[in-house]
């Protein structure tokens, strides 16, 4: 049943639009993320949780 | 009352904190009710007599009460606390809305008090975390809604410019959340407290699947993951390792994590490429799940020291610890030939407890150890009761893990066995590999018993903690206002997407629709591709019936129907599923446990009287069998009331029913219920099991997998 079902679903370009949308996010996002000076910001961001609000 | 300082652009605030005490308290209450149940039913697994004979307290009923309610009351609540807590500190402002915030509180609280009068009364829709009827599915959608109106409009008054990671991880859990549930809950009314789900078989399967799977993922630990990005740094007091792998973590989670549902079903008649996508993707998991827990580990870095000593951090460190165990162990056992051990064993529910307890008790008591001193402004009362309730969770679910490890193993490898001079099962009889792991049921139960009395340890830490407290006033705050537009327009690229969560929120949804579009849309098309049997027939009135009582009886907790294409399985239970024999379920009941035997077969093979005995009492039957004993199926007189509106609803979703079987339907299922009672009437039943509950049951258990039988004959 399967193998009938595997031979007769057309629709395998789905899995391969998936895969490259993915990898296309993952590669950009880990591009964006270690761009040359951004250090200071995420460390800056890193420390929000920090910000002191009682005066 | 807010008043602006005008000379530095500070403004006096106070946050809405009686809110979160409020879901701190239900957390602990909760928490302790889904422990207790926890603790009831694995005490009825080790020893039937538990169940009392008493409907209400048999384990097809509490089993789901326990789910629910250890996901969505004490987990929920505790979900709800931090991300209240977090929320208003990571923004710098007060909730949006009081009376949002407070009918937040008490709508959620209603509904876990609904959930558990209906769900031990019988009123389930027979999907898994999904069982709550059909206006309650309602009232949880409304009530999220109100918590996303009240979550996106203190986004919307912040007056921190930049959104922290924790809350990117809250916004996928809200829009994942609504999307998972509105889907799954999709069913037609039959009355207040029944309905059917609009979908059936391998598609209902897929959807069920799909929520139940993130419902882990966007319920379990999307949420307690932004917990974590906040309250590690906090109680650790330095920042997190590497906010740059936190970005990746997220967007790399939210988009796998949707796909892997399908690993769920493995081994099933679903196609073959979708369980190939699931487990593809389910092995993809380990690369951002593990990003996240070093994350959260080497954010502990230099303060090992304080982890000894110092409560808060042990919990959160151990539970962090745990998530990566868990989320190892998880696409572990969707690589096909470890599920083909592992699944509907209790390895699964051993794995699915190491993220609940391991994962989520632990960091929601590591952030309530955090949070309690300082939203009742006192000190906690025993660090020594808290590192005694420390050990004794740890321990209790050491004990847990370990011995459903050695279950699920033991009895995955005894219904694989094939003797190789035979050619036959080794170990034949079912009854055989259960008995051979009953000790492991005990060291379960204790196990079990040791995490809930820790948590009864911590409840009163907190109650003594809270009665240290003072007069509690609400807490001014001076803020500085950084989330200017001059400041918003000079930012850039995802640094700018930051600052606007309606476009952050929308491409969240995307990341997580993709997933879930590629991954069901085909299964709507699925005529296209899957062979179709004509001999598969709809249920008999009758039947349907019975159907009915085998969901409200919670039957699919211990009860698969689904038979893999395996040679054991094959030998043991006959010809594999097809697709196709459930295509009139609705909703599919496959199962994902087998406590006892798969039924997808069981049609034809016992006289009606073998069910009759086995239902009242199954010790008769079988002399060391664990399941609960039905009594009340004699006695309980059979419900035709809404028989015809079933059948209309049924109908309605494509059910091939003629309009003469709709309007004799009454009469049809009488006439059948006679033939069966007259042949147990025969065999000396008294007479008035006619219109019982169990004549139902029996039509509906005696057509199980017999459409196809009926095929094979003629073939042959």
């Amino acid at each position: 049943m399967k193998s009938v079902a595997f031979t007769n679903f057309t629709m395998i370009y789905l899995p391969v639009i998936g895969l490259f949308l993915f990898l296309t996010i993952f590669i950009g996002v880990c591009i964006w993320v270690f761009r040359n000076n951004s250090n200071n910001f995420y460390k800056e961001m890193s420390m929000i949780p920090f910000r002191k609000d009682k005066l | 009352m807010n008043t602006e300082i005008e000379s530095a652009n500070l403004i006096e605030i106070s946050y809405d904190d009686k809110v979160v005490r409020a879901f701190t308290i239900a957390t602990l209450v909760w928490g302790a009710v889904a422990m207790l149940l926890g603790v009831l039913i694995a005490f009825q697994l080790a020893d039937f007599g538990f169940n009392f004979n008493l409907p209400w307290l048999t384990f097809g009923r509490l089993r789901p009460l326990h789910t629910n309610a250890a996901i969505f009351a004490f987990v929920g609540n505790g979900m709800f606390a931090g991300v209240y807590y977090s929320l208003q500190r990571l923004l710098k402002t007060r909730l949006f809305n009081d009376k949002l915030s407070w009918i937040h509180f008490w709508g959620w609280q209603v509904i876990i008090v609904m959930a558990a009068i209906t769900l031990p009364l019988g009123f389930s829709q027979g999907k898994e975390y999904a069982e709550l009827v059909w206006p309650i599915d309602i009232a949880i959608t409304l009530i999220w809604v109100v918590f996303a109106v009240n979550f996106f409009g203190t986004l919307k008054i912040r007056r921190e410019k930049h959104i922290y990671v924790a809350i990117w991880f809250y916004i996928a859990t809200i829009i994942t959340v609504a999307l998972l549930h509105i889907v799954n809950s999709i069913s037609i009314p039959v009355s207040l407290m029944e309905s059917y789900s609009f979908f059936a078989g391998a598609q209902d399967a897929l959807v069920q699947w799909w929520y139940g799977h993130n419902a882990v993922a966007f319920f379990l630990t999307t949420p307690m993951l932004g917990i974590m990005y906040y309250f590690v740094p906090k109680a650790a007091d330095r920042p997190v390792y590497s906010y740059r792998l936190s970005v990746i973590h997220f967007w790399s989670l939210v988009f796998i994590y949707i796909w892997a549902g399908p690993h769920h079903l493995l081994y099933t008649a679903l196609p073959e490429w979708i369980q190939t996508l699931g487990v593809a993707f389910s092995i993809a998991l380990w690369a951002p799940s593990w990003g996240g827990m070093i994350n959260g580990l080497l954010t502990l870095r230099g303060k090992w020291d304080k982890v000894r000593t110092d409560p808060i951090l042990k919990f959160l460190a151990t539970a962090v610890t745990f998530y990566g165990m868990a989320t190892f162990e998880g696409p572990l056992l969707a690589v096909k030939s470890v599920n083909s051990i592992g699944h509907y064993t209790d390895w699964i529910v051993g794995h699915v407890h190491s993220g609940t307890i391991g994962w989520n008790y632990m960091l929601i008591s590591g952030m309530l150890y955090y949070m309690i001193p300082k939203l009742w402004k006192t000190e906690i009362y025993s660090i020594k009761i808290a590192n005694m309730q420390f050990w004794t969770a740890t321990f209790g679910l050491l004990l847990y893990i370990i011995s459903m490890w050695v279950a699920g193993i033991t009895q995955g490898m005894m219904w694989m066995a094939i003797s190789p001079e035979s050619g036959t099962l080794v170990y034949p009889h079912f009854i055989e590999t259960v008995t051979r792991i009953i000790p492991m049921y005990w060291v379960r139960a204790i196990g079990g018993t040791l995490v809930f009395s820790s948590f009864l340890m911590m409840i009163y830490n907190f109650y003594k903690t809270i009665t240290l407290s003072k007069k509690l006033e609400d807490e001014k705050h001076l803020v500085r206002n950084t989330f200017t537009k001059k400041n918003i327009e000079s930012d850039k690229g995802h640094r700018k997407l930051e600052g606007f969560p309606a476009i952050f929120s929308v491409l969240t949804a995307l990341a997580v629709l993709v997933g879930t579009i590629i991954e069901i849309a085909p299964t709507f098309l699925s005529h296209n591709f899957i062979e179709k049997k004509s001999e598969i027939t709809p249920y008999t009135p009758l039947e349907l019936l019975g159907r009915d009582i085998y969901i409200k009886e919670g039957c699919y907790t211990c009860h698969s129907q689904m038979i893999r294409p395996m040679v054991s399985e094959k030998l043991r239970y006959g010809e594999p599923s097809h697709i196709s024999e459930s295509m009139y379920d609705h909703p599919f009941q496959w199962g994902s446990k087998r406590t006892g035997p798969d039924l997808a077969r069981v049609g034809g093979k016992y006289p009606h009287m073998w069910h009759y005995k086995h239902m009242i009492n199954p010790r008769q039957i079988t002399p060391d069998s664990i399941m609960p004993n039905y009594p009340w199926l004699i006695t309980n007189k059979l419900a035709y009331k809404n028989l015809v509106k079933k059948i209309k609803v049924m109908k309605a979703l494509g059910v091939p029913y003629e309009k003469e079987e709709i309007e004799n339907a009454v009469s049809l299922a009488k006439e059948q219920a006679d033939e069966i009672s007259q042949e147990l009437i025969d065999a000396g039943v008294p007479e008035k099991i006619k219109d019982k509950e169990m004549i139902a049951l029996i039509s509906y258990l005696q057509k199980l997998g017999t459409d196809l039988e009926v095929e094979d004959e003629e073939e042959e």
